[in-house]
């Protein structure tokens, strides 16, 4: 796949100040991710369900014939579901040399932010588990939250998740 | 990966490919030890490999190597014969060779088991060949090139001619020097009269030669960075010690041979005339044979593709299936009704079942590789055991998934060596007296049928005795003492972990993890295996596989809204429930008195928690689900039909849910899960033991 391809570009690119991210809302608020990280944006389309998976993961869809898992990031920050709209958008990210999908309310422009304009995230005083924010950047538009999409979905997390069910499966289990 | 690394994979690779040549060759030379073509392809194998083994530091691999290619190059010869013991010796240093390269490739110090034995043996057997031999014949075997002994007679003539007394050279020696060349030693600075001239302030050449032993192409299409010359032998009289010469040779002798040797002039003159002419014409056909053989090889050539690439070429195909198939039902397109325009669309569907079924034959390799392994498995068994055993192949060139093949080995040699250790009567006499021939037959064939790649080993042995394996079921605790147990039911306590029925246990057999992990991995690989067997006449282990690990034969069915594919593999049937037979017990769950058996039913949308809304019974279909810890019930609302459907990996959710083994893409794009049967079993399980 392309994504080796994608990570020379990479290398390259961090030498120079500014670099390129992807800006998408979600609940009103900016997020940005690196442009590098994504494949791809699609409209939300039909998905097919995976069962016993973590809320966040809404199911897989069928992308030119590739299976990719996809997560609701409003669930994932714990905020209230929004029906799909025509504005709900997938971003396809390069999570760890595999595809996923994060749907996200609608997507912005693509932002030229320089080290300067960043600063390092808050460590309280929001609602939100920041450890997948990588920076904040103040721009013309203001305050815009860099994500690390491979915090937001982690195997090891995923993990984690599914090692807590099976104890849940397991008390339950004994309870019954 | 370095560079340094990609070229090592390379060599690795090279190495086994020529490991896997060799080895069906070597069994072969056991029925016909007199074939000088075999021999030689043997000895070409061999003589690769050393190369290889130098280049890349493997001292271990390429001293053992060296000195079996130099016992090869004697057999190579056409009066030198070939006993049984001299063929086995050939066998058991191919296995150190073999082992050899698995230390050098892990990086494992010490040297493998009979290391030095067997290379005593090679060097023994070289001794005693090489006294056998005319003194002569000693250079040659040791040049390990054929031509060596016409040089002999040329220089005699060529001393003959040139004024040199032979009897008053004091002090001075003739040395013969062979040099063996790379094809691309120009790229490396060699340059003949350079090196020539360093020669002669040493001495007079008297005679040099060089062997020229691939074919020189057309002056166009001569390359002449490209090294011709395969060898080079020069005489040289001279009276410096041989460390003056071989400091000459010191920027190539790294990489190069160089091998130095004083010539005794009474050797000289007892040579004959005739005989070497002989060889040298015999040698001119035997190379003719070989370059005959080399175009062959190349019109055969192949290439290698990495898999991935494959996959994604498999993936755009399905793509480009789905279009094609919408293009051609689209009702609009179908309105048009135009001659030219279905025709063409004809045409497409055409080409687009053409390109998918090649793209799916890429994939598959014939079978034969692995079957020609077998026939040594079952050599050295039938050694082990004593017991003498013909194996018959059929059905070789089966083509299947080639990464199925890689898996196949180790059960296939499991079930040979259960078969010959156990299958077969412990002694001729004894199969004698049962009326059957003396030695012992085992048939292995492979054969595609219908969907399905099926293996059979069959022997036509003692058979299995059931009342024996249940005796010992019941001692291990797999079964019970007062239950009726089918023959099916109770052949299978074979495949139990733990279960073993040899009396005594040898290192062929009978350690009890046997047959479980051939089923093992046999399910692994999607498919079953089971067993026929009549006391008396023989027993048959039938392998059933998918043909591809990439596409399975499926049942499409619909669970509320979501479409699943149950694998066609394991279903035994699917039928309408009579609501009468089914039954809820309190805290149990729910059965259904199926053709005389309880069955629990697993409702799927409950299980996958697709829905909550709970289809009464009545409207569903039921499919019973074949499974070696009991049948089951799966409930589902429709069944669609029946279709073969690429696999999918869930990627990054693969390990999440147990239930679901992957997941494919329908004609209409929409993605089914597919369920893993095996799971629902583990989850009934769980919730009986619960």
């Amino acid at each position: 796949m392309a994504i080796t391809q994608k990570t020379t570009a990479k290398t390259k690119l961090t030498a120079s100040s500014a670099q390129k991210y992807l800006s998408f809302e979600i609940n009103e608020e900016m997020y940005a991710v690196e442009i590098l990280d994504v494949k791809e944006i699609i409209a939300m389309m039909k998905f097919t369900k995976v069962p016993k998976m973590p809320t966040f993961v809404k199911g897989v869809i069928n992308l030119r014939g590739l299976v990719i898992p996809i997560i609701d990031i409003r669930v994932k920050f714990e905020l209230s579901e929004i029906e799909y709209n025509e504005r709900t958008t997938i971003i396809i990210g390069i999570v760890e040399d595999s595809l996923i999908g994060f749907i996200v309310d609608k997507t912005a422009d693509v932002l030229n932010i320089t080290q300067e304009e960043m600063a390092p995230p808050p460590k309280f005083g929001t609602a939100i588990d920041t450890t997948f924010l990588k920076s904040m950047a103040k721009t013309a538009n203001g305050v815009v939250m860099i994500v690390n999409l491979m915090k937001i979905f982690s195997e090891s997390e995923l993990n984690s998740v599914k090692q807590i069910e099976k104890i849940k499966d397991i008390k339950t289990g004994e309870e019954k | 990966m370095d560079k340094h690394d990609r070229v090592m994979e390379i060599f690795l690779n090279e190495c086994k490919e020529i490991l896997e040549e060799i080895a069906p060759k070597l069994l072969n030379l056991e029925d016909t030890p007199n074939d000088k073509i075999l021999i030689n392809d043997i000895f070409r194998g061999i003589h690769t490999l050393k190369g290889n083994a130098n280049s890349f530091g493997f001292v271990k691999l390429g001293e053992f190597v060296h000195h079996f290619e130099d016992l090869l190059s004697i057999y190579r010869k056409e009066e030198s014969v070939l006993d049984s013991s001299e063929v086995d010796l050939f066998i058991r240093s191919f296995d150190i060779v073999g082992s050899v390269f698995e230390y050098e490739e892990e990086g494992i110090n010490g040297y493998p088991q009979n290391y030095y034995e067997i290379l005593g043996e090679i060097k023994k057997a070289l001794n005693i060949k090489e006294s056998h031999e005319q003194s002569f014949e000693e250079i040659v075997s040791a040049s390990s090139f054929a031509h060596a002994s016409q040089e002999r007679q040329i220089v005699e003539k060529m001393v003959e001619h040139t004024q040199y007394d032979l009897k008053n050279i004091d002090g001075k020696k003739i040395y013969e020097i062979k040099l063996e060349l790379d094809s691309d030693i120009y790229l490396r600075g060699y340059n003949h009269q350079i090196f020539f001239r360093l020669l002669e302030n040493l001495g007079t050449i008297i005679y040099s030669n060089y062997i020229i032993n691939e074919s020189v192409p057309t002056l166009e299409e001569f390359n002449t960075e490209h090294s011709y010359i395969k060898a080079l032998y020069m005489y040289l009289l001279s009276e410096s010690d041989e460390m003056d010469i071989l400091d000459i040779f010191e920027f190539i002798a790294q990489e190069h041979e160089v091998s130095l040797s004083v010539v005794e002039l009474e050797d000289i003159k007892e040579i004959e005339v005739q005989k070497p002419i002989n060889e040298a014409l015999q040698g001119i056909n035997e190379s003719s044979d070989e370059s005959a053989k080399e175009h062959k090889s190349v019109a055969k050539s192949s290439i290698r593709v990495e898999s991935a690439k494959l996959d994604e070429l498999f993936d755009s195909i399905g793509e480009l299936v789905i279009a094609q198939s919408y293009i051609s039902q689209n009702e609009q397109i179908r309105a048009i009704n135009n001659n030219e325009l279905n025709q063409y669309l004809e045409m497409l569907g055409k080409s687009t079942r053409i390109i998918q079924s090649k793209v799916m034959s890429l994939r598959m390799i014939p079978i034969k590789d692995t079957f020609l392994k077998m026939k040594r498995v079952v050599r050295d068994v039938s050694l082990k055991t004593g017991k003498e055993i013909e194996l018959f192949l059929s059905g070789e060139d089966t083509e299947i998934d080639k990464t199925m093949v890689d898996k196949l080995s180790e059960p296939l040699i499991h079930l040979l060596r259960n078969s010959v250790d156990h299958g077969i009567e412990e002694s001729a006499h004894e199969r004698i007296s049962l009326g059957k021939e003396g030695c012992g037959d085992i048939y292995l064939s492979a054969a595609h049928k219908g969907s399905s790649f099926v293996i059979e080993i069959r022997d036509d042995g003692r058979g299995i005795d059931t009342s024996k394996i249940l005796q010992k079921a019941i001692e291990k605790g797999f079964a019970k003492d007062n239950v009726a147990y089918t023959q099916d039911e109770i052949i299978n306590f074979l495949f139990c972990a733990g279960f073993s029925t040899a009396q005594t246990i040898t290192d062929i057999s009978g350690r009890g993890v046997g047959l479980d992990a051939v089923k093992q991995s046999i399910e692994e690989l999607r498919g079953k295996i089971t067993v026929e067997s009549e006391i008396g006449v023989g027993t048959v282990f039938r392998i059933i596989l998918p043909l591809t690990l990439a596409i399975i034969d499926g049942l499409t069915v619909r669970v509320d809204n979501e479409m699943l594919i149950v694998p066609t593999l394991s279903v035994v049937e699917s039928f309408s429930p009579i609501i009468k037979d089914i039954h809820y017990v309190k805290g149990e769950g729910e059965f259904i008195n199926y053709r005389g058996e309880i069955l629990p039913i697993v409702r799927l949308n409950k299980l996958l928690a697709l829905n909550s809304s709970k289809t009464e019974f009545e409207y569903s279909t039921f499919i019973c689900i074949d499974h070696e810890r009991g049948k089951y019930i799966i409930q589902v609302d429709e069944l669609l039909g029946r279709q073969q459907v690429v696999i999918k990996s869930l990627g990054v959710l693969s390990n999440n849910v147990k239930e679901i083994s992957g997941a494919a893409i329908l004609g209409t794009g929409q993605i089914a899960l597919i369920l893993n049967t095996e799971g629902v079993r583990e989850h009934l399980d769980f919730e009986y033991n619960a």
